[in-house]
């Protein structure tokens, strides 16, 4: 609707205009639709860190998304986040806000490597070039957690504390809706449901078996680093 | 010779990597009630007992001042130096623990961790805090308590760590020496409850028991015990197992065995044969409640072997177990902690009876101040039947009860 205000505003002058602004705006209203998903476990409680992503089940032309050089921070002994996604090829930047050493590494097999951060301000990079789960570590501090989802789909989203992920301007098509969670049952099996976006927006949600009790990061003993 | 070296290689090593020192300091306020502490000569169970007619004795003074030097000499390899100043013990400064870590990297979901120094095998599962204090209480449990009196060694630890779907599975193992003495305490003046550490020089007190004496006719050990020492030359070992489930609960085993040999004797000191299990269950509930339970059973044996038995002249089987739960709520925590534990003589007990059993029940309450620093206050009821205590003019049954304030600073 808004849209349309300020299409229609800007057309004043000109009544080409006005016509195309709208075909335009229309046409985009209907090529593009939100996909609005709450995840929850099988107890019904809500479920963040669930990386939900999109793969089109059609051909097209996909743009690489604008780089925007996601961080993954060391911040009083955590990772933070706890959980990130991240498209294929992306750089993440490794910043430690600590006064003292982190060595954090994986052996994941998307992505092998270890990283010496000596302390406060100093940041490296990592460009994940494959597809897959990275579980962080640092060699320092045992209790330090946190995985990379590294995709090759166009849309993907972490869940937020509400267990909620929201993936706006869509194209219609047929895609598969898969989403891995780190404390999902079966590690080897994603939740994955066929789904097709036409010009509406779609609102559902989403089961998946998790663990009573998975693996968290939990912070370091009474400020004790 | 263990400390002067230790005490010599890290400032010259210090030049190279990252040092960084921190301090803690335990003032403490006691009042206990019962017959005196063991560290001032008698059969008691508490570090600070009561005065010699059982009246309460009263102490503000400082239990411990301790500086704790982290090293990290590379990315893969840490030194750590624990340094104690304990006014109460014969040797006042001393080395507690004095090692170095190796962990490289994992490379696979192993990981490989490697230990060489001075160090405590890791038996507590209460002295977590700072310089192996306790954030649960002030006084250990009875097994623990033993571990920080008598139970040190020196060697080698090879742990090998298992990140699995379920949890992580370790398995360590260790062969060490320098702790032959072992088990002198445990045998002439039993179980204990309290947070004495020992260190590489310490020497600490037995009662002056008739049956013992540098001039008794039985065995000449005299009235002190040095723990952290080798006398026979035999190498120990330990090994343990340790699960540790991402659902919150722990479980896991320890069997050590310094293979004393306990008729060989050097400095007045004795090979202790000395070997134990110890395991432990942790879990941790909602809203912040942790339950500890850890159960030890052993036996020690020195001098000659009885002719035609299987008996030494000091021979004596120990079982201690505890339990313990601790809520914590914001800077505050509540514990309360039952101990139950045993010596059974199996030689010689007319003349040197090394029986005993008893009980503990200990309440604390902490408050977490500033960043690092605790307020914890403690009350421990410790009842015991030593029949020993009759030969130094104390009744066998005893009961102890010690109200402690202990202000643990730490930066």
């Amino acid at each position: 609707m808004s849209r349309l205000l300020i299409n229609t505003y800007f057309a004043v002058p000109v009544q080409f205009f006005v016509v195309l602004g709208l075909t335009i705006s229309m046409a985009f209203s209907a090529q593009a639709s939100d996909l609005r998903l709450a995840v929850n476990d099988t107890k019904g409680r809500i479920s963040q860190y669930a990386v939900v992503t999109l793969k089109p089940l059609f051909e097209g032309n996909w743009p690489t998304p604008i780089a925007h050089s996601p961080q993954m921070k060391q911040q009083g002994a955590m990772f933070t986040p706890f959980v990130m996604a991240v498209k294929v090829n992306t750089s993440v930047k490794f910043p430690n806000l600590d006064e003292f050493r982190h060595q954090v590494y994986s052996y994941s097999k998307a992505k092998k490597f270890k990283l010496r951060l000596y302390g406060k301000d100093e940041s490296k990079e990592v460009a994940f070039d494959k597809v897959g789960i990275i579980s962080l570590g640092c060699n320092i501090h045992d209790n330090m957690l946190a995985y990379i989802s590294v995709t090759d789909a166009p849309y993907f989203v972490v869940t937020d504390s509400a267990g909620f992920a929201e993936i706006l301007n869509v194209r219609p098509g047929k895609y598969q809706l898969s989403i891995w969670h780190p404390n999902q049952k079966n590690r080897k099996q994603n939740f994955t449901q066929p789904i097709t976006i036409a010009t509406d927006d779609v609102v559902m949600n989403a089961t998946l078996e998790l663990r009573r009790v998975g693996r968290k990061q939990k912070p370091p003993e009474d400020g004790n680093y | 010779m263990l400390h002067l070296l230790l005490l010599s290689v890290f400032p010259l090593l210090a030049e190279a990597g990252s040092l960084s020192n921190e301090f803690y300091i335990d003032s403490r306020f006691t009042t206990s009630t019962g017959e005196p502490g063991w560290l001032d000569g008698g059969l008691g169970k508490s570090r600070f007992g009561g005065d010699v007619d059982g009246e309460s004795n009263d102490h503000f003074h400082l239990a411990e001042l301790a500086i704790l030097t982290q090293w990290e000499v590379s990315w893969d390899l840490k030194g750590f130096l624990h340094l104690q100043y304990d006014p109460g013990q014969t040797v006042k400064e001393d080395v507690i623990e004095g090692y170095f870590i190796y962990q490289p990297v994992p490379q696979s979901d192993f990981t490989f961790r490697f230990k060489t120094g001075l160090f405590f095998p890791s038996i507590s599962r209460e002295n977590t805090g700072p310089a192996w204090s306790s954030p649960y209480t002030i006084s250990s449990s009875a097994i623990n308590s033993w571990v920080g009196e008598e139970i040190r060694v020196v060697g080698f630890e090879f742990k090998i760590i298992r990140e699995g779907e379920m949890g992580n599975l370790a398995i360590s193992a260790s062969a060490f020496g320098f702790n032959d003495p072992t088990g002198t305490l445990l045998a002439y003046r039993g179980w204990s409850i309290g947070d004495v550490k020992a260190g590489a020089r310490s020497q600490l007190p037995l009662a002056e028991l008739p049956a013992i004496g540098l001039d008794s006719s039985f065995v000449p050990q005299p009235y002190w015990v040095d723990p952290v020492k080798e006398v026979d030359n035999k190498i120990g070992y330990y090994f343990a197992l340790d699960w540790k489930s991402h659902q919150p609960i722990e479980i896991g085993f320890l069997y050590y065995n310094n293979r004393g040999d306990p008729d060989v004797v050097e400095d007045y000191q004795y090979a202790w044969g000395t070997e134990f299990f110890n395991f432990y269950i942790e879990i941790e509930l909602p809203k912040k409640v942790t339950v500890i339970s850890q159960y030890s059973l052993g036996s020690t044996i020195m001098g000659g072997q009885i002719a035609g038995t299987q008996t030494w002249d000091v021979d004596v089987d120990y079982s201690a177990g505890f339990i313990l739960g601790s809520k914590k709520a914001g800077r505050y925590r509540v514990s309360v902690r039952y101990d139950w534990f045993d010596t059974d003589d199996n030689s010689h007990v007319l003349i040197d009876n090394n029986n005993e059993n008893g009980s503990a029940v200990t309440f604390a309450v902490s408050m977490q101040l500033r960043k690092k620093d605790l307020l914890i206050a403690e009350y421990l009821i410790i009842d015991s039947y030593h029949p020993a205590r009759t030969t130094i003019g104390y009744l066998a049954q005893q009961e102890t009860k010690a109200f402690q304030m202990s202000y643990r600073f730490f930066r």
